[in-house]
């Protein structure tokens, strides 16, 4: 938006340069009278705003220079000793009187043109008169330089003749030229940034694209035995042999590494048959990415996701064989302790006499390690009153399939580390929970399998 | 209760519609043409649920469709989450890594396994197992069902 704006300006700017241009500068070109149409000089001017207009052909006259030079009070006319009878033109001096006072002089003189020029200054001003009735000649105003070199070379005693032109002859270098190098430039230069944009953007994009070496790292090597599944490198197609190092990407397919490895860094992290996106192990997928590129033929669940975990948190394994290696754990311990029975352990924890000996903190280390919380936090079950009730576990019916062991774990954490007497009860519990959390994860097996 | 529920792809074409509420056609194009505007307009970071008229919706992205449930003010959006992923489950279950074109083609057998999964906008079968069993024998008595040749066709088999 604001480039194209930017270009409205400039294209606005070249227009007025060109109106400019053409609008407000004459010419007075110098011939002479020897070779009539060669042009000796040529210099700028700046047309009067009164008397009058330039004929488009132009005034092709010889030049005087007024006597007196500023032309205040009357001048003398044109010399009528030659045998020439065409125009005359005066140069008259800037200064003392006004510019509309020096024309009607040198009008009043028979003189068909005026130049009047600058004094110590070469900068063109358009003359202007308060009253411009009958003035009927034409007078242009030139600087002091183009005065001084039309005084000194080419007055009527030189026999050159001046024209005095209402505009440039047309140049097409500044008139057409300039102007459209200026435009086409400009378009190049904007399509030129343009490009840039445009490459650097996809420059970036393909690098998301990409692989970065340091995934391609973690992507196994394997080599190859006979006996392996694999048997053509689908780039080379060539057969593998004993020892070649073979990439073998997470949809399964191997290819040899030194062919995959550059397709997969350069060009993109897909596998080149089946157009699975390659992740290493522990890349997180960039959901971003892959949703926008998401068709109606994209797999609604990816597979890295698994399908059984739901909203939870994937377990890395079985929580019944969490739950059953914990527990044998606790009876070895238990069967090694000093041979109290639970009972009596229950009465301490009641009394909240913390009598700890040793080997009890390490079963509970073992526990604080092995207790599992789903979804990171711990939830909130209703805390069994150990002396009275300890086989209430409050599993909640929610809980379909794997939860509940888990909880089980969970339990026996929330009432170690809730109940003030902590280190002496949680074995307590534990040891009294063993039928139960055989049982109970017993009969969750049967419901699972 | 669910009210009702909707698939529908990034493009905005309704795939699946469920209603367990009764409303006249005409209420039901716009409720769904407001719905799909509203979910589609969202970001993908933003959060799932959003209330809506005097409804609670609860919509998912899976890849290019896009599961969305209208729940009663006293529901669970965390437990409307879970039997949307369920459900998603049971038709990769069945499917096999299902995409959008199985449930363009195969849309009927997408319905059966949401009426197996829920009923009046109820969970009633939460086990994966059952639900795919009882789909199986349904398919199982649909190949019966269908004549095997000329004879049959005129009732002369």
């Amino acid at each position: 938006m604001r480039q194209c704006c930017l270009n409205h300006q400039v294209l606005l700017w070249i227009m007025f340069l060109i109106l400019y241009a053409t609008y407000s500068s004459a010419d007075i070109l110098v011939f002479s009278a020897m070779a009539r149409h060669q042009i000796e000089e040529e210099f700028r001017d700046m047309p009067a705003k009164f008397g009058g207009i330039i004929p488009s052909e132009g005034i092709k006259g010889m030049a005087v220079y007024a006597n007196p030079a500023n032309a205040c009070q009357e001048i003398q006319g044109p010399p009528n000793n030659t045998d020439y009878h065409g125009n005359w033109i005066v140069l008259i001096r800037r200064y003392n009187c006004s510019f509309e006072v020096k024309v009607r002089n040198a009008q009043k003189a028979k003189y068909n043109a005026v130049i009047v020029h600058n004094v110590n200054s070469n900068e063109l001003e358009p003359m202007s008169a308060k009253d411009n009735t009958g003035i009927s000649i034409p007078a242009v105003f030139v600087g002091d330089v183009t005065g001084l070199v039309i005084k000194e070379n080419y007055l009527y005693d030189q026999s050159y003749f001046l024209l005095i032109n209402d505009d440039l002859p047309f140049n097409i270098n500044t008139h057409l030229l300039l102007p459209f190098a200026i435009v086409v430039g400009i378009c190049f230069l904007i399509i030129v940034i343009f490009m840039i944009v445009r490459c650097i953007k996809d420059r970036r994009r393909q690098r998301r694209h990409r692989l970065p070496n340091s995934s391609l790292k973690k992507i196994p090597i394997h080599k190859y035995t006979k006996g392996d599944p694999y048997e053509t490198c689908a780039i080379c197609l060539d057969d593998y042999v004993e020892g070649e190092k073979l990439r073998v990407l997470p949809c399964a397919h191997a290819y040899h590494s030194k062919c995959i490895d550059p397709w997969l860094t350069k060009n993109r992290r897909v596998c080149p048959v089946c157009k699975r996106k390659v992740f290493a192990a522990d890349e997180q997928v960039v959901t971003d990415e892959s949703d926008s590129d998401a068709d109606d033929t994209t797999p609604l669940i990816r597979v890295q996701q698994g399908t059984q975990g739901g909203t939870f948190v994937q377990q890395r394994e079985n929580p019944f064989d969490r739950a059953r290696r914990s527990q044998a754990r606790q009876d070895i311990n238990n069967s090694s302790d000093s041979n109290s029975d639970s009972d009596q352990s229950l009465v301490t924890t009641d009394n909240g006499n913390s009598t700890t000996s040793e080997p009890m903190n390490v079963a509970c280390d073992f526990l604080v390690s092995d207790s599992h919380s789903i979804n990171g936090e711990r939830q909130e079950l209703e805390r069994s009153d150990s002396s009275t009730n300890p086989h209430t576990v409050s599993l909640y019916t929610g809980a379909e399939e794997f939860p509940a062991s888990i909880e089980i774990a969970q339990s026996r954490r929330g009432v170690m580390t809730d109940l003030p007497t902590s280190n002496s009860d949680c074995h307590v519990e534990i040891s009294d929970n063993v039928t139960t959390l055989a049982s109970n994860s017993q009969n969750r097996n049967d419901v699972i399998t | 209760m669910m009210q009702f529920m909707l698939l529908f792809s990034r493009q905005g074409k309704l795939r699946l519609q469920k209603w367990y509420v009764a409303h006249p056609d005409k209420l039901k194009k716009k409720i769904t043409r407001e719905l799909i505007t509203t979910i589609l307009a969202r970001k993908p970071k933003m959060s799932s649920f959003l209330e809506w008229k005097d409804v609670k919706v609860v919509y998912k992205r899976y890849a290019s469709l896009y599961f969305c449930c209208a729940i009663e003010q006293n529901d669970n959006e965390l437990l409307t989450l879970e039997i949307i992923h369920r459900y998603v489950e049971l038709l990769d279950k069945y499917f096999g890594s299902v995409c959008e074109l199985d449930i363009i083609f195969n849309f009927e057998k997408a319905y059966f396994i949401l009426d197996e999964l829920l009923v009046g906008g109820e969970i009633q079968e939460t086990s994966k197992k059952n639900v795919l069993k009882a789909i199986a024998a349904q398919d199982l008595l649909q190949e019966e069902e269908t004549p095997q040749g000329f004879f049959e066709d005129h009732g002369l088999g």
